[in-house]
């Protein structure tokens, strides 16, 4: 089945890439030059949480940024200095948007490993997200479920002698 | 030869401090997280746990004519790799694209590249790119920014050409490649107009 990608969680020292297939989720880690990939199986999801927080680092740099230029139009004054106070105001705009509508996380927890999926500013595309991989979850592990040996015909169990000894008793 | 990664996961964790949390705790839909009382919103699974069906060879009975796992001489075996022919069991058997093998086989298989959907480590052709083109715009200055270029273009090919490449990771390589184009344009122009005026 065709990759398709879900999302992103990058912060200072880490860069994932997040994608769907059919049967788990893949992180992709950028390792310098390398991709590393892990799965979290479909089949081996143990918890999946989300949350909401304020992400420190962007709000951090964008308002730190747009006071940077602010300061330098005031020093400068003039057109120019008018000009570079203008400069501040997307940067200003957009770190109080990220005060104000906090970051969601979707974390998935497998057996082995986990997945993070961060989205600054989409929270209903990060609830829909949620609800999906509950559901395919869900399904993954309800098809995991063999069944059992009473519901399996005759023919199937004559053809395989040796599987119908192992739930008995070993021979004394 | 990769350097084995160490990975520290501790399994199930609160998602804002990461103290373990104990699944059987954890019934309803929001969860508050007993160490830094943070609220999150929590699905929990009780995946059915993967039943091997191995039969040791004790059990199989006198008229068992199967012979046993080549790793597991106790085991009976249930197939054979469809690599090498070894004689495997359910505990040894790994299927991919329909055909069952080994565990030697299948490693030699990710090593060598055989088996894609295995393989954990790539190499990422857009980074390497997008620096090369990088470098050659400073070094084109110095006139030797142009074997940089014809590089950079060489990873981008590579890397269109990759099997795992998608439509999400085309931005980079694309950048690389006008930026490489570029450069190499501009690397010739320094290199011509050095023989024409013969300084720089």
């Amino acid at each position: 089945m065709k990759r398709r990608f879900i999302g992103r969680y990058n912060d200072v020292v880490t860069r994932h890439a997040i994608y769907a297939t059919g049967d788990a989720i893949e992180v992709d880690e950028r390792d310098n030059f390398a991709i590393v990939r892990k799965r979290v199986f479909f089949e081996d999801v143990l918890l999946i949480t989300s949350h909401e927080r304020v992400g420190i680092g962007p709000i951090f740099f964008s308002l730190g940024f747009a006071f940077f230029l602010l300061l330098v139009g005031l020093i400068a004054g003039g057109v120019a200095g008018w000009t570079t106070a203008l400069f501040s105001t997307p940067f200003f705009v957009y770190g109080i948007l990220r005060i104000q509508v906090k970051e969601t996380i979707v974390t998935v927890f497998g057996r082995r490993s986990r997945a993070r999926i961060r989205f600054a500013m989409r929270r209903r595309h990060a609830q829909q997200l949620y609800d999906e991989l509950c559901e395919q979850v869900r399904r993954a592990q309800s098809a995991m479920n063999p069944p059992a040996d009473e519901e399996r015909s005759s023919e199937e169990r004559r053809e395989e002698p040796w599987l119908t000894s192992i739930d008995s008793a070993p021979p004394q | 030869m990769p350097v084995p990664r160490v990975i520290t996961y501790a399994g199930p964790a609160c998602p804002r401090c990461n103290l373990p949390l104990s699944l059987e705790n954890l019934t309803l839909a929001e969860e508050i997280c007993p160490r830094c009382q943070g609220y999150f919103k929590a699905t929990v699974f009780h995946p059915p746990q993967r039943v091997a069906r191995v039969l040791q060879i004790g059990q199989s009975g006198p008229e068992s004519t199967t012979g046993t796992c080549a790793n597991h001489p106790r085991n009976i075996a249930v197939t054979n790799c469809g690599r090498c022919g070894l004689f495997i069991c359910s505990l040894c058997e790994l299927e991919m694209h329909g055909e069952k093998y080994c565990p030697a086989c299948f490693d030699r298989m990710t090593q060598n590249g055989g088996a894609e959907e295995a393989q954990t480590r790539f190499r990422d052709w857009g980074a390497l790119a997008i620096a090369m083109a990088l470098c050659a715009l400073v070094l084109d200055w110095a006139m030797i920014g142009v074997p940089f270029n014809v590089l950079s273009i060489y990873y981008v090919i590579r890397g269109f050409r990759d099997p795992q490449f998608s439509r999400d990771k085309a931005l980079l390589p694309a950048l690389s490649l006008l930026l490489a184009l570029v450069g190499l344009a501009w690397g010739i122009v320094v290199i011509a107009k050095f023989l024409k005026v013969g300084s720089l």
